[in-house]
């Protein structure tokens, strides 16, 4: 009966979706906005953190701005009128006119960008190379096959799209190269596996110089933090050279100069809806076999859960026993402890474990996710365990020291089964807001489900597909939680008892 | 005060609950004087009387002149409390109790 | 059994055991009675060490509590504890309650400790309930079961801390019969109480407990009827009273009902003094003196009682022409005026020379059985 009630509740969220999803089509007004000039007073979007959005500021001072993380965003953002244009560099535009995404631009370059890999300030001798190689591939015309190739009017064909980074011999080692995949196409998954111009140039790089090549991939964000704490050996990701960026990192020699447009609405491509969904589909899960991200996403983000619902459950009773034992001492530490856990938001405890006190050791992204988690669970586990065990009454250990219990047995047999009574729905709501936290993990660059949506969606600038089906596993795995938890909180249930069970082994006269 | 009627052929059964004093006993009498003409046994279930006051006593005793005529009155399970006040006044002499 | 020495109980900021000084025999059921804040739980609690002295010996059975190398656990064994909010074990049925203890720390089976809990229940009338949690019982129902739990210890002292205070006071009288059950069978019991006829029923010593420390020890009939000293004499014979007035004929009968009521209750009478009082209420104001007032009047009752007696002495006061009720012809209430009184005195204030104008021209006395 449940079951059932949950399946067609989740057939109606599904319904109502794909019904809104086939709204922002229908909304889309005439394009007013084709000269530079109309933008002065227009609502144009930003994307965090990028040179675009600086620039936009000081080109367009008195337009309304709105702030985005993902290119996608902000292109399906323009579809459905939201903003009526963003500036951007035509070669991060070119993917999207592969996929005739229904962005077109103002043929009018507002100014020129620089891009380059970037390298932990003061670093001499693997820049200076890698200076000589830009220097050198520029001269011989491979850099002006690379932009003709990666930013021309076709996606490249799948053949001349691969690197084949297996085949690095890394006699001299391996680099690590931080990367976003979110700035298709210097860097892209391409049948799950990386690709794009600065993969492509970096790789050709290493073939040269004898290193192998890890990429890492996370939030474009975290790219230039993880180089200055010296975790990554260089990084690429379609990075444009600012006076602001070059005070915190250094750059190599610029390896593409771009222009940057105004990126308007343009014509989309028309098809039935039901034909359009189902090219939705395919691109999101089928082509280049992009369901495995998503499994992958699943793994990552039920395996952090669990592990850190273990450790920290673990934890908040392991510290409230010590409490117990040596008394106000550990209360003093704990209250600490809980006072930062709670005082902070799990991005920045995330960010300080992975780039500073995890900052030089090669710990992978996981762990130091683990850990963040394991501590955030563990304080709250502390706490609602002290504010449970204090709300049990203070008569009933009373009673239970009168009828000669000890400390211990009082505290086993008599306060915490009451307590665990109240800490159960506390719990189960701990569990649920966990999974939830998980899905910032990819700042530190551990590819979760909701990293594995960001990927997808960046590689396809498709928003609909990635999220309803991200909302639709969190929901599910929420739903698992929600069983399974209500399954044990019946174990702390002394009332729910049966007759028989509570007088298991008794011969009733 | 509440009234439970029961009423089997002859017989009415009336079970009175709370106290039976100034305010009340006229509810009684009222029971009493209307629906006893056909009654030839009348039983009061006294269980959950807890007080019973002099007007209280006369409604009894009222009653029992009535049904001197056509039949017979008893009282049952009558507390301590209703029993000292009969036997204060005598009723308990008077009356049949059970 | 138990000996108390100099013991001191001090808080930051009050001492409510100064010095104590005990000696308790075998058998002993000791009511320990006094105004509040005197320290009586605080002394009770003492002895079973739930508070820690600050100074002084309390030896059980030749084993000093107050050593440090004293077990008191051991000790709590034999020396069981029924509280004010009967604190039952919320997690379990009353009979896991009173199984717990018999098998967490007597090692009993099983089947023995439910044997033993069962038979402790039919022995007070709650083994339907056996299985039933503490939230669903009774005030009265929980702490008979809380004694139970005690006695499934098989305790040699019990101590009760106002076993029937949290309760209704249609619910003290099942305790009470409860306790004075026990008190035959030669426990030795410790009793904190408020209500000094319980006092007075139960128990075959009385500590009064005044100035941090017990004040006055004797019997009930010393301390109740003829105290030595000075406060235990001022704390019995302390005087309540409670006045109320009516003034039409169609005034608030059951309201004025329940007010009686609550003032015994309030001043622990007994059901039967209650009776009495609710008798002499209705046969003196409303079927003797009320039919003869005129539309207005004034009519004043005092009720007042002593602290340590079962008696309440009624004093009404009227208006209008001189009337005695007591000339009156219903017989039926007057017979059990007389009955419910042992006194009852006329006074006609016109006579003693008051006009008939004043508020109240008669006054009679009823000194209530």
């Amino acid at each position: 009966m449940k079951k059932k009630k949950v399946i067609e509740s989740i057939v109606v969220i599904m319904l109502i979706t794909v019904l809104l999803g086939s709204l922002p089509g229908c909304g889309r007004q005439k394009n007013d906005f084709d000269s530079l000039d109309d933008f002065d007073h227009a609502t144009i979007g930003l994307l965090t953190g990028s040179s675009f959005a600086e620039m936009s500021k000081k080109t367009f001072p008195e337009a309304e701005c709105k702030y985005y993380l993902l290119i996608t965003d902000m292109a399906l953002s323009l579809q459905q009128g939201k903003i009526d244009g963003f500036l951007m560099d035509t070669s991060f535009l070119a993917p999207i006119m592969w996929e005739k995404g229904g962005i077109d631009y103002i043929d009018e370059t507002v100014y020129e960008s620089s891009y380059g890999f970037v390298f932990k300030k003061g670093s001499t001798g693997l820049r200076e190379e890698m200076d000589r190689f830009i220097r050198a591939k520029k001269a011989d015309g491979t850099i002006e096959a690379l932009e003709a190739k990666w930013f021309g009017e076709k996606e490249p064909e799948d053949d001349s799209a691969m690197v084949d980074l297996t085949s690095l011999t890394a006699e001299n080692g391996t680099l690590k190269m931080a990367v976003s995949t979110s700035t298709k196409p210097f860097v892209c998954l391409k049948n799950n596996t990386y690709t794009g111009f600065d993969i492509e140039l970096a790789a050709m790089f290493c073939r040269e110089k004898g290193f192998g090549l890890e990429i890492i991939d996370m939030s474009f964000e975290a790219i230039l933090p993880g180089i200055m704490s010296g975790k990554y050996d260089f990084g690429g990701a379609g990075i444009t050279m600012t006076d602001e960026r070059k005070e915190g990192i250094d750059f190599s020699e610029v390896y593409h100069i771009g222009n940057v447009v105004m990126a308007i609405r343009g014509q989309e491509n028309s098809g039935g809806f039901i034909e359009e969904m189902k090219a939705k589909f395919d691109k999101t899960f089928i082509r280049e076999s992009r369901w495995i991200l998503l499994v992958k996403g699943i793994g990552n983000t039920v395996f952090i859960t669990i592990a850190a619902a273990i450790f920290g459950t673990a934890l908040g009773f392991g510290l409230y026993m010590l409490r117990r034992a040596w008394g106000d001492r550990v209360a003093r530490i704990a209250k600490v402890y809980t006072k930062i856990m709670a005082g902070t938001p799990i991005v920045v405890v995330l960010m300080i474990l992975f780039y500073v006190i995890f900052g030089s050791s090669g710990i992978d992204g996981i762990w130091v996710a683990i850990i963040a988690f394991t501590l955030t669970v563990g304080a709250s586990v502390y706490n609602n365990l002290t504010v449970s065990i204090s709300g049990v009454d203070i008569g009933q250990s009373e009673a239970a020291y009168a009828l000669g219990y000890n400390k211990n047995k009082t505290f086993f047999k008599i306060v915490l089964p009451q307590a665990m009574h109240q800490f159960m729905p506390f719990y189960q709501g701990e569990l649920v807001s966990l999974i939830k936290g998980t899905s910032v993990v990819g700042y530190i660059a551990v590819e979760d489900l909701t990293k594995m949506s960001d990927i997808i969606r960046s590689s396809t600038y498709e928003a609909f597909f990635p999220l309803i089906c991200t909302a639709l596993i969190y929901f599910f795995l929420i739903w698992l939680i929600w069983l399974v938890m209500g399954k044990v909180t019946i174990c702390f249930e002394p009332e729910k008892r049966s007759e028989e069970k509570i007088l298991k082994g008794v011969d009733i006269k | 005060m509440t009234i439970n009627k029961e009423r089997n052929n002859g017989t009415l059964k009336l079970s009175i609950e709370g106290r039976l004093d100034t305010v009340t006993a006229p509810e009684l009498e009222k029971i009493v004087n209307e629906e006893t003409a056909d009654v030839q046994e009348l039983v009061f279930d006294m269980t959950a009387l807890e007080y019973i006051s002099s007007a209280g006593l006369r409604v009894l005793l009222a009653a029992q002149k009535k049904m001197n005529k056509q039949g017979s009155m008893k009282l049952t399970a009558v507390c301590d409390a209703v029993m000292e006040v009969f036997e204060m006044t005598g009723f308990a002499d008077i009356l049949v109790i059970e | 059994m138990i000996t108390i020495k100099h013991l001191k109980k001090e808080y930051p900021n009050v001492t409510p055991l100064k010095d104590v000084n005990a000696h308790i025999n075998k058998g002993d059921v000791i009511s320990i009675i006094g105004p509040s804040g005197t320290g009586k739980s605080t002394l009770i609690r003492c002895i079973n060490m739930l508070e820690e002295p600050t100074s002084g010996e309390i030896i059980v059975d030749g084993e000093n509590l107050t050593d440090g190398g004293c077990d008191i656990n051991k000790v709590r064994q034999k020396m069981g504890m029924v509280f004010q909010s009967f604190n039952l074990f919320n997690h379990m049925t009353v009979i896991e309650n009173l199984m717990a203890a018999q098998m967490d720390l007597r090692g009993k089976s099983k089947q023995e400790a439910y044997d033993r809990g069962m038979e402790l229940l039919r022995a007070i009338g709650l083994s339907e309930k056996a299985l039933n949690y503490p939230r669903q019982l009774s005030g009265g129902q929980k702490q008979r079961a809380a004694i139970a739990r005690t006695l499934a210890m098989d305790p040699e002292i019990i101590l009760f801390d106002e076993p029937t205070s949290a309760l209704d006071p249609a619910m003290t009288g099942e305790v009470e019969s409860v306790i004075k059950g026990l008190a035959k069978k030669g426990l030795t019991m410790l009793i904190v109480t408020h209500d000094m006829r319980f006092a007075r029923e139960v128990s075959n010593r009385v500590f009064y407990m005044d100035q941090g420390g017990i004040y006055e020890d004797g019997t009930p009939k010393q301390i109740f009827e003829k105290p030595e000293k000075e406060l235990t004499r001022k704390f019995i014979s302390r005087n309540f009273s409670h006045e109320v007035e009516i003034h039409s004929h169609d005034f608030d009968f059951l309201g004025m009902v329940t007010e009686l009521e609550k003032f015994g209750q309030s001043h622990y009478l007994s059901r039967r003094t209650l009776n009495h009082m609710q008798s002499a209420f209705e046969e003196m104001c409303i079927q003797s003196i009320m039919p003869h007032l005129e539309d207005e009047f004034n009519m004043k009752i005092i009720l007042s009682c002593l602290a340590a007696k079962d008696q309440v002495e009624m004093e009404i006061s009227y208006s209008g022409k001189s009337f005695n009720p007591m000339d009156s012809e219903d017989e039926l209430a007057m017979a059990i005026l007389k009955s419910v009184t042992e006194k009852i005195e006329y006074r006609d204030l016109i006579k003693e020379g008051k006009s008939e104008d004043e508020s109240y021209t008669n006054i009679i006395h009823l000194t209530i059985k």
